[in-house]
C-alpha cells in the first residue's frame, strides 16, 4: 500500500520526516499504553478484592434483613423502612491519570436517624440497616473505582487503536511509499545515466 | 341472681314473722287452714327452686354445646348426656313436691286436715331438696359446660366429663333423700 | 347471670382452638423439603381455604393475612366482652395511625396498612390525621394523635412512632386492670419491651436519650433499674428481675457469640404466649378470646419464618432457632 504522490525528492524528504515522527509517536504511545495497562490491571485487582468484600458485607446485611423479614410482617417492615430519611451528601471532582480525566466521588456526610419505634420492630432490622449504612461509603468508593476502570478501558482501547494504526498502517505505508519513491528516483537516475551514456556514445561515434 | 332468690326467701319468712307480730297470731298458733297452705308452699318451693336451678344449668351446658357445634357440628351424641345432666335436679324437686302432695291427699278424695305444726314440718322438709337442687344444678351446669369444652378438644374423654358432673349430682341426691325421709316422717 | 354470656362463645372458641397448629404439626412443617412441600402441608390446615391450585409459595403473605382477617372477624362476632378483645384489634389501629401519620409528614401515599383488622376505618383515621374531620376515635389514640399534631413541626418520625406505641401499651394495661392474667401479661410485655429497647440502644448504638424516650412506664421494672445499669460494662441476667432471668441469660450468651438479639425477641414472644397459655383453663372469662388471637398471631409468625426461611434457602438450624413455641 502506498500513497499516491509525485515521486520527487521534495516529497521524499517530507515523507521521511513524517516517518521518523510516526516512529517517535509510536514509541510514545506504546509507552503510554503499557503504563495504562499497568494501571488498569492494578485497578482491576483492587476492584476485584473490594467487590468480594462488599459482596460479603451485603450478604451479611441481607442475612440480618432476612431475619427481620421473617419476624415482621411485610406491612410492618415496609412501613418501618419506608422513606428512610438517610440524607447523604456526595461531592464529585475530577483528577488526571495519564492525561485522562477520571472522577473522584467523596461521601461528605451521612446522617442516619432511626425513624421507627423500637417497641414494635425487630432488633434484626437495626442490625441490618446498620450494616447497610456501613456498606454505603464502601459502595461509593467502589462506584468511583468502577467508573475509573471504565474510562481507562476506553482510553486504553483508543491508545491501542492509535498504536496499531501507526504500527500496521501508517508506518508501513510511509515506508512503502518512501521505498517506492526512492526506487523510482533511482530508476530515473539510472534512466538518465543510460541516456547520457547513449548520447555520449552517439556523440563519440560522430 | 342466686343472692336475690335467697333475699326473696328471707323476705317471705320475715313477712310471716311480721304478720305474726302485727296480727297477734303466733306462728305456732295459726288458724288450722294455714297448715295446708304451708304444706303447699313447701311443695311449690321445691319444684320452683329446683326447676330454676335446672333450667339455668341446662341453659349453660346447652349454649356451651351449641357454641362448640357452631364450629364443629359433628358429635352431638357425645354432648347429649352432659347437656341433660343438670336437668335431673328439676325432677328431684318434682318428686319431693309429688310426695308432699300425696301426703296431704291432693290426688285422692278431699284434702286432709293439716295443723299448722304439720304444715311447717312439710315446709321445712321441702327446703333441703329445694336448695340443694337449686345450687347444685347451677354448678353442675358449669361443670358440664366445662366438660363439653373438654370433649370438644379431646373427643374420647366424654366419660370422664360425665363422671365429674355426677359428683355434683350426688349432693342433689342427698338433698332429695333427706327431704324424702323428712316428708315421710310427718305424723298425720 | 354473667356466666351464661360466656357459655356459647367459649364453646365456639374451644372448637376453634382445635384448629391451632400444634407443636408436632409445626415440627413436621419445619421438616418440609422446600416451600412447595410446606404449602402442600398447609392445605390440610385452616390456611388451606385460601390455597388454590395456582397459589405459589411467594404469595404466602396473602394466605396468612386473609386467614388472620377471617379469624379476627370470627372473634369480633362471638366475643362476649368486646372491651378486652378490642384491645388486641386496637393494636392494629395504632399501627395504621403510625403509618398514616408518617405518610402525612413525608407527604407520600402509603399502601402498607392493615385493612379490616382494626376497629376504626382507614378513611376515618386518615381524615382525622389530616385534620379534615373529627370522627370518633378511641380516647387514648385521639389524645396521642392530638399531641403529635400539635408538635408536628418539631417532632421526628422516631418520636411519633414511639409515642403511639407507648400510649397503646399504657392504654392496654389500664384497660386490663380487672383481669389479673391480662394485667400480668401487659406488665410483662412492657418489661420485656423495655429490656429489648435497653439492649438494643445500649449494645448496638449506645444512645441513652433514645432509650429514655422509648421507656414505657407501668411494668414491674422501674426506669431507675435500667438507668443504673447503663454504665455497666458486663451485663448479668441477675441485674434485671428474677422474673426474666433464664430468658435474659440465654439472650446475653447469644449476643456474646453472634451479636444478634434474635434469641431475646424469640424469648419475649414465647414468654408472653406462655403467660396467656393459662387462659386455656379459664372458662367463663374474656381472657381465652384474647389468648386465641395472640395464639393465631404467633402461629402466623411461625409460618412466616418457615416460608421466608425456605424461600431464601436459610439453613435448617437457623430456621429452627428462630421458631416460636406453639400455643397448643
Amino acid at each position: 500500500m502506498e500513497i499516491k504522490v509525485s515521486p520527487n525528492r521534495m516529497v521524499l524528504l517530507q515523507l521521511k520526516k513524517q516517518l521518523s515522527m510516526a516512529i517517535r509517536g509510536h514509541k510514545l504511545l506504546k509507552d503510554k499504553q503499557d503504563e495504562l495497562m499497568r494501571k488498569f490491571i492494578s485497578f482491576i485487582q483492587n476492584y476485584r478484592s473490594r467487590r468480594e468484600a462488599i459482596d460479603e458485607m451485603l450478604a451479611e446485611g441481607y442475612r440480618k434483613f432476612l431475619g427481620a423479614r421473617a419476624i415482621m410482617s411485610r406491612i410492618e417492615l415496609f412501613n418501618a423502612t419506608e422513606a428512610l430519611p438517610n440524607q447523604i451528601e456526595i461531592k464529585t471532582d475530577e483528577i488526571r491519570i495519564m492525561n485522562t480525566r477520571v472522577p473522584v466521588i467523596e461521601l461528605v456526610s451521612m446522617k442516619s436517624h432511626k425513624n421507627y419505634s423500637t417497641i414494635t420492630t425487630s432488633a434484626s432490622l437495626d442490625a441490618s440497616l446498620k450494616d447497610f449504612s456501613e456498606i454505603l461509603p464502601v459502595i461509593i468508593k467502589l462506584a468511583e473505582l468502577e467508573k475509573r476502570i471504565e474510562i481507562l478501558a476506553i482510553e486504553l482501547e483508543r491508545t491501542r487503536r492509535r498504536v496499531n494504526a501507526l504500527e500496521y498502517v501508517l508506518i508501513p505505508t510511509l515506508e512503502d511509499t518512501i521505498h517506492e519513491i526512492s526506487m523510482k528516483l533511482g530508476e530515473n537516475e539510472r534512466a538518465t545515466l543510460t541516456r547520457l551514456m547513449k548520447i555520449k556514445d552517439i556523440v563519440r561515434r560522430h | 341472681m342466686k343472692s336475690r332468690l335467697i333475699v326473696l326467701f328471707l323476705i317471705v319468712t320475715a313477712g310471716l314473722i311480721l304478720a305474726e307480730e302485727q296480727t297477734g297470731i303466733s306462728v305456732t298458733n295459726l288458724p288450722s287452714s294455714w297448715g295446708l297452705a304451708l304444706a303447699a308452699f313447701g311443695a311449690a318451693i321445691s319444684v320452683f327452686l329446683a326447676g330454676i336451678g335446672s333450667s339455668m344449668g341446662i341453659g349453660l351446658s346447652a349454649s356451651a354445646a351449641a357454641g362448640v357445634m357452631s364450629e364443629n357440628p359433628a358429635g352431638f351424641g357425645r354432648y347429649l348426656v352432659l347437656i341433660a345432666l343438670p336437668g335431673t335436679q328439676g325432677i328431684y324437686g318434682f318428686v319431693a313436691a309429688f310426695l308432699i302432695l300425696q301426703r296431704i291427699g291432693a290426688f285422692k278424695g278431699p284434702l286432709k286436715a293439716i295443723t299448722p305444726d304439720q304444715g311447717w314440718y312439710f315446709f321445712f322438709a321441702a327446703l333441703p331438696v329445694a336448695f340443694a337442687c337449686f345450687l347444685s344444678a347451677v354448678y353442675q351446669g358449669k361443670v358440664c359446660a366445662n366438660g363439653i369444652y373438654m370433649v370438644a378438644k379431646q373427643s374420647k374423654e366424654s366419660g370422664k366429663a360425665i363422671v365429674m358432673g355426677v359428683f355434683v349430682e350426688f349432693y342433689a341426691v342427698l338433698g332429695l333423700l333427706v327431704s324424702f325421709f323428712l316428708i315421710n316422717a310427718v305424723k298425720m | 347471670m354473667g356466666d351464661s354470656k360466656y357459655a356459647y362463645p367459649t364453646g365456639a372458641l374451644r372448637a376453634k382452638e382445635n384448629t391451632i397448629i400444634d407443636r408436632h404439626k409445626i415440627n413436621s412443617l419445619a421438616d418440609a423439603e422446600n416451600e412447595y412441600a410446606l404449602l402442600n402441608l398447609l392445605r390440610e390446615t385452616i390456611y388451606g381455604d385460601f390455597i388454590t391450585e395456582e397459589t405459589t409459595p411467594s404469595s404466602f403473605e396473602n394466605i396468612l393475612s386473609l386467614t388472620f382477617q377471617r379469624e379476627c372477624n370470627f372473634i369480633k362476632e362471638i366475643t362476649p366482652e368486646p372491651n378486652i378483645t378490642n384491645l388486641f384489634f386496637l393494636k392494629y389501629d395504632f399501627f395504621n395511625a403510625k403509618a398514616l401519620m408518617k405518610s402525612s409528614i413525608l407527604d407520600v401515599q402509603t399502601e402498607n396498612l392493615y385493612k379490616d383488622i382494626g376497629l376504626i376505618s382507614i378513611d376515618d383515621l386518615k381524615s382525622y390525621i389530616n385534620e379534615e374531620s373529627k370522627p370518633k376515635l378511641n380516647n387514648a389514640l385521639k389524645e396521642t394523635l392530638d399531641s403529635i399534631i400539635k408538635d408536628k413541626k418539631n417532632i421526628n418520625l422516631f418520636e411519633i412512632e414511639t409515642r403511639l406505641d407507648k400510649s397503646y401499651l399504657h392504654y392496654a394495661l389500664e384497660q386490663s386492670d380487672h383481669y389479673l392474667l391480662l394485667k400480668d401479661f401487659h406488665k410483662s410485655w412492657i418489661d420485656l419491651t423495655n429490656i429489648c429497647s435497653f439492649l438494643r440502644f445500649k449494645l448496638d448504638s449506645d444512645e441513652i436519650e433514645l432509650f429514655k424516650y422509648s421507656f414505657v412506664y407501668g411494668g414491674y421494672l422501674e426506669k431507675s433499674v435500667f438507668l443504673n445499669l447503663w454504665k455497666e460494662e458486663m451485663l448479668k441476667s441477675s441485674d434485671f428481675s428474677n422474673r426474666y432471668k433464664s430468658l435474659i441469660e440465654t439472650a446475653l450468651e447469644e449476643y456474646q457469640k453472634e451479636k444478634t438479639l434474635e434469641i431475646m425477641e424469640k424469648g419475649k414472644d414465647n414468654f408472653l404466649l406462655k403467660k396467656l397459655q393459662n387462659a386455656k383453663y379459664l372458662s367463663f372469662a374474656p381472657e381465652p378470646f384474647y389468648a386465641f388471637l395472640l395464639a393465631r398471631e404467633n402461629e402466623i409468625k411461625i409460618l412466616r419464618i418457615l416460608f421466608v426461611g425456605m424461600i431464601n434457602k436459610m439453613s435448617r438450624e437457623k430456621i429452627r432457632k428462630m421458631l416460636r413455641v406453639s400455643y397448643v
